[in-house]
């Protein structure tokens, strides 16, 4: 009786060894842009009267997102300058010229980010080096993750966030009417990523 | 002299500095003073003062400049280095001092046309016209398209192949009208400006408001060393000139076969303009000093007039720059 107590003892023992996985820090989850639901726009004023925005159709992107350490995060896109959308065909035409995105000699945009600095408990600060024209600078955008939680129907990890920011278009040598347009260009991403 | 490594490094390494000091702080001084001196306030004002005023100026100062320092012999053989050097003050004062090394093929027309001005020059002193010819007309070429679409020859196929094999072609037969032996030289500056004014109006019907501007520099560079050539045709229009002036034009049209949404057979059939000097040889006024220019220009007028026309047809209901 007493020797099967044991057995019993040490087969459960032996079981909760085996199933038991110390803690260890979270690796980062790789997620991949969910395209039809990311929209990549940006504004600018053309002469004080009004703002035009705009949206580009093709891009592709990964997000390293370390949700317990946010600075280990990384973010890489690319989004096709050709791509390019205001709605209006004739100005994307133009927009497409090499009087300003130059579409067919540099047909990439790229960003990659180098530092993610944690600003509050749902926002953050994104550095990364911004390629147009084949002119890389830093880029800064204020990030928001709003929201990570599994698609009831796709049944697959998604992640959202909202990153703002600026660049000024004639550091990256589009130059062609500055201040008829400003130079001064807004930004506002809107991503959705799903886990790879 | 000799430069070791290490000095030449810092040089290039000075290079981006000054570019930095003449875009940032002294062009927009430029800028600044001149637009309040002329009282101008909006784009085409700036436009006609430093892509057309400024670079006919200089043109005609550079010529006379040259002819003056370098006496009746070597003088008149270099007064074509004025259009090349007219075309980039007039650049440089447009778009800004481009980056070292080039970046855009905008950026490279800058030190292509350098390049061509120093081997026009080298040409032209050495006054070997048979090698400077073949280079002229076979070899420069290849180099501007070959520089400008360095990416898209890495990835032929059977279209771009085509557009590679007539882009040269059309440059070929730029450089080669431009080298026309026993051509009044004013001819050609008028049929090279002729055939720029029609690129600045295609360019600008295709959305490409930047190559319009530059176009139209061309023209302006062009048109300095003309007044210096007309009524009397005094100075050669050089392998300088043809090499700094023409690969202008030729790289600014290598830009807009390869970069630009511009109507293509529009574009291609300004390459007749370069022909009119020849076949102005038929005109009874032709023999004029005076009226010859003119009659080339009338004749020259013609294939611009026809492929504005094809393009505007093209364009239809509107070709205003929509932003």
């Amino acid at each position: 009786m007493k020797l099967t107590k044991l057995l019993y003892i040490a087969f459960i023992g032996t079981a909760f060894l085996i199933s038991y996985q110390p803690a260890e820090p979270r690796a980062a989850d790789t997620y991949a842009l969910d395209k039809p639901h990311t929209q990549i726009t940006f504004s600018v004023n053309r002469g004080g009267w009004t703002r035009i925005s705009g949206w580009f159709e093709k891009f592709d992107g990964t997000i390293l997102f370390d949700e317990a350490n946010v600075a280990n995060s990384k973010v890489k896109a690319s989004i096709e300058a050709g791509s390019i959308n205001t709605g209006f065909a004739k100005r994307d035409a133009h927009l497409r010229s090499p009087d300003f995105f130059n579409a067919k000699e540099f047909p990439t945009m790229l960003f990659t980010s180098t530092k993610i600095v944690k600003t509050g408990e749902k926002t953050g600060e994104m550095t990364g080096n911004f390629t147009m024209l084949g002119v890389t600078k830093p880029v800064t955008l204020d990030v928001t993750f709003n929201r990570k939680a599994m698609h009831p129907r796709a049944k697959k990890m998604f992640t959202g966030f909202t990153a703002k920011g600026s660049l000024k278009r004639a550091d990256f040598g589009m130059k062609f009417i500055v201040g008829a347009v400003s130079n001064e260009v807004q930004i506002e991403i809107q991503a959705l990523a799903v886990k790879k | 002299m000799h430069l070791t490594f290490r000095q030449l490094i810092t040089i290039i390494n000075i290079h981006p500095c000054l570019f930095n000091i003449f875009n940032n702080k002294i062009r927009p001084l430029i800028r600044q003073s001149s637009l309040r001196m002329f009282k101008l306030n909006d784009l085409v004002s700036e436009v006609l003062l430093y892509g057309i005023a400024i670079p006919i100026l200089i043109g005609i100062a550079v010529t006379l400049a040259l002819r003056g320092c370098f006496g009746a012999t070597f003088g008149k053989r270099l007064a074509g280095l004025s259009v090349g050097v007219a075309f980039l003050i007039g650049y440089i004062l447009l778009f800004g001092w481009a980056d070292f090394p080039a970046r855009s093929s905008g950026q490279k027309v800058v030190y292509l046309v350098l390049a061509g001005l120093v081997a026009g020059t080298v040409l032209d002193l050495i006054d070997r016209k048979q090698m400077g010819g073949f280079i002229l007309k076979f070899v420069w070429p290849a180099a501007i398209i070959a520089w400008l679409g360095w990416r898209q020859l890495g990835n032929l196929n059977a279209e771009s192949t085509l557009t590679f094999g007539l882009l040269y072609l059309g440059a070929v037969i730029v450089f080669d009208r431009l080298n026309t032996p026993g051509e009044r030289h004013s001819n050609l500056s008028v049929a090279l400006m002729t055939a720029a004014i029609g690129a600045s109006f295609i360019a600008f019907i295709g959305a490409s408001g930047s190559l319009s501007q530059k176009f139209a520099i061309v023209v302006a560079a062009g048109g300095g060393f003309l007044l210096c050539n007309w009524p009397t045709s005094r100075y050669p229009f050089s392998a300088a000139a043809a090499a700094g002036g023409g690969g202008a034009f030729v790289a600014l049209a290598t830009s807009v076969v390869l970069f630009s949404e511009v109507h293509l057979p529009s574009f291609a059939i300004l390459a007749l303009s370069f022909f009119a000097p020849s076949l102005s040889h038929i005109l009874p006024a032709q023999h004029s000093d005076a009226m010859g220019p003119v009659i080339v220009g009338m004749v020259s007028a013609i294939p611009v007039v026809a492929g504005v026309g094809l393009a505007l047809y093209i364009a239809g209901d509107s070709f205003e720059l929509p932003f």
